[in-house]
């Protein structure tokens, strides 16, 4: 299985993948993310973030005096530039691995004993919730917005008995074979 | 009587190494507080991809807390021993 993969289904069983309470008799048969196409905004803003600097730069001794000139380059040592510098760079890439975690913590697998949604906004918030498969009353899915048309993904809503906390999954790729595969695995 | 001028190119020099000495010290203590977050969502999700994840976050704290003390030396010694002559 790919680790990064968005949707992974086995009917038998999918060996590569565990999660904490996961129990001796329970095999984990779906695994969901949110779709990765969903990753290109925030991956975006990090070349950008790399690249407007590099640009500055590069057309910094262009501009006219009164903008530009020493007036900025002078105002650090180039010692002090390349720590301003490494600093930005660390930050940009502390951005991005903060958004691959929330991305790839943010999981929900389907058991042939329940649905366990870990559930983490990063940096530092998580939730687990989990349903018991005969607890799941219905599955629904909403697919909307031009994105979500022209990638195939959507919103997945899973509905459980009583007062039981409900599992959502939001920007999930093709939603409408995931409820069919979920279907299928309740008893 | 002589009234003081505002230099605003030392001012402005003198707010971004404030701006930087804070990002350091924040971007120091999130990528430590990371590392906590990390192992324990490795926990909660075992996948084969979990202990490069941990290591890219201790490279983090590594390299922040580098920038940190660099920072420090950089700055703030010298004002130090500014303020001691």
């Amino acid at each position: 299985m790919n680790p990064f993969s968005s949707f992974v289904y086995d009917p038998v069983k999918i060996t590569s993948v565990h999660f904490e309470t996961q129990r001796e008799n329970e095999v984990v048969r779906l695994v969901l993310r949110r779709d990765t196409i969903t990753n290109l905004p925030w991956i975006l803003t990090t070349l950008a973030a790399i690249l407007i600097p590099l640009l500055i730069i590069k057309t910094l001794p262009q501009l006219p005096d009164f903008i530009s000139g020493p007036h900025i380059t002078n105002m650090f040592s180039p010692k002090e530039w390349q720590l301003a510098g490494f600093l930005y760079v660390i930050t940009i890439f502390y951005f991005a691995f903060v958004n691959f975690s929330n991305w790839f913590y943010n999981v929900l697998f389907v058991t042939n004993l329940r649905v366990v949604d870990i559930n983490y906004r990063a940096p530092f918030h998580s939730q687990t919730t989990q349903a018991q498969l005969k607890e799941v009353q219905d599955v629904r899915y909403t697919q909307g917005g031009l994105f979500g048309i022209a990638f195939n993904y959507g919103n997945l809503f899973v509905q459980t008995a009583g007062t039981k906390q409900n599992i959502q999954l939001t920007r999930i790729p093709n939603p409408n074979i995931v409820q069919e595969r979920i279907v299928q695995l309740l008893p | 009587m002589d009234v003081p001028t505002l230099n605003l190119t030392i001012l402005t020099k003198d707010v971004f190494v404030v701006l930087i000495i804070l990002s350091a010290t924040f971007l120091a203590l999130f990528s430590w507080l990371s590392i906590g977050k990390t192992r324990l969502l490795n926990r909660l999700v075992k996948t084969p991809l979990a202990p490069f994840i941990l290591i890219i976050a201790i490279l983090f704290f590594v390299l922040a807390i580098g920038t940190l003390i660099s920072t420090l030396t950089v700055w703030i010694i010298p004002l130090h021993s500014l303020i001691q002559t």
